[in-house]
């Protein structure tokens, strides 16, 4: 099985909920600002690369496990991977896609704003890998709710 | 009516090929960068060759826009369908020439 955990860029709530899901960053306590931050993948990818699904790694289960940033084509993406599956026979359980932009608060979407969009690196990671621990135990809930039913 | 993003215009008996229209948009490069992400992941033939259309874009295509952002999406898509069809017909001699 494949899951996707996708968002905006692919720099953080997907990143993140990937790394927890592969164990990477802990399920039982939330980590700390710097474990975020040297997640693999983490503020890395550029606004080019948005649309890429990136390997993250493949969990217990054997599922693999991508990342992927949807920019504002959600619908039309998501529609796209439905019907190339259809026209190939691929089970639609064979792919699981998961929103994770839903669990971000307002500092995440401002540090991300500020390191991807306006290139200021430094403040703009800190700032979101600190909403992201504020909205921690979020994307622990959304991952458990995953592997509950995938894994 | 659903909207399709990959939708099929033109299915040639002979030569065996299916035509798909991959919807246009502002975020293009956004869908293409995961339609091929999507044919490695999913472990597909990659036998597909992109022909893009709005180089030769006209007026029908700016109809069809405007129908669509007017709210019917069924006669934009049938437009869009039916130009594109007309499009490829023309430019099929040519496309077998260089492939």
């Amino acid at each position: 099985m494949i899951i996707i955990y996708h968002c905006y860029g692919a720099a953080h709530s997907s990143v993140l909920s990937a790394a927890i899901h592969l164990g990477y960053l802990p399920i039982k306590r939330k980590s700390t600002i710097r474990e975020i931050k040297d997640v693999p993948f983490f503020d890395k990818t550029t606004t080019n690369q948005i649309g890429i699904p990136f390997y993250f790694g493949s969990d217990e289960s054997g599922n693999k496990i991508y990342i992927q940033g949807l920019g504002g084509s959600d619908k039309k993406i998501k529609q796209l991977l439905k019907e190339l599956m259809t026209q190939n026979n691929i089970p639609e359980e064979e792919v699981v896609l998961v929103y994770t932009l839903k669990n971000v608060n307002l500092l995440v979407r401002i540090g991300g704003y500020l390191s991807r969009g306006l290139g200021l690196i430094f403040p703009g990671r800190i700032l979101a890998a600190f909403g992201l621990k504020i909205a921690y135990w979020r994307f622990v809930k959304t991952v458990s709710a995953v592997k509950k039913k995938n894994c | 009516m659903r909207k399709e993003v990959l939708f099929n215009i033109y299915k040639d008996q002979n030569e065996y090929k299916d035509i798909y229209i991959l919807v246009r948009g502002r975020k293009k490069r956004v869908v293409l960068q995961a339609l091929k992400g999507y044919f490695i992941i999913l472990n597909l033939k990659e036998d597909y060759k992109l022909i893009d259309l709005s180089l030769y874009d006209n007026i029908y295509y700016k109809i069809a826009l405007i129908i669509d952002r007017l709210g019917s999406d069924y006669i934009s898509m049938y437009l869009n369908k039916w130009i594109s069809n007309k499009i490829y017909s023309e430019l099929k001699n040519y496309i077998n020439n260089t492939s």
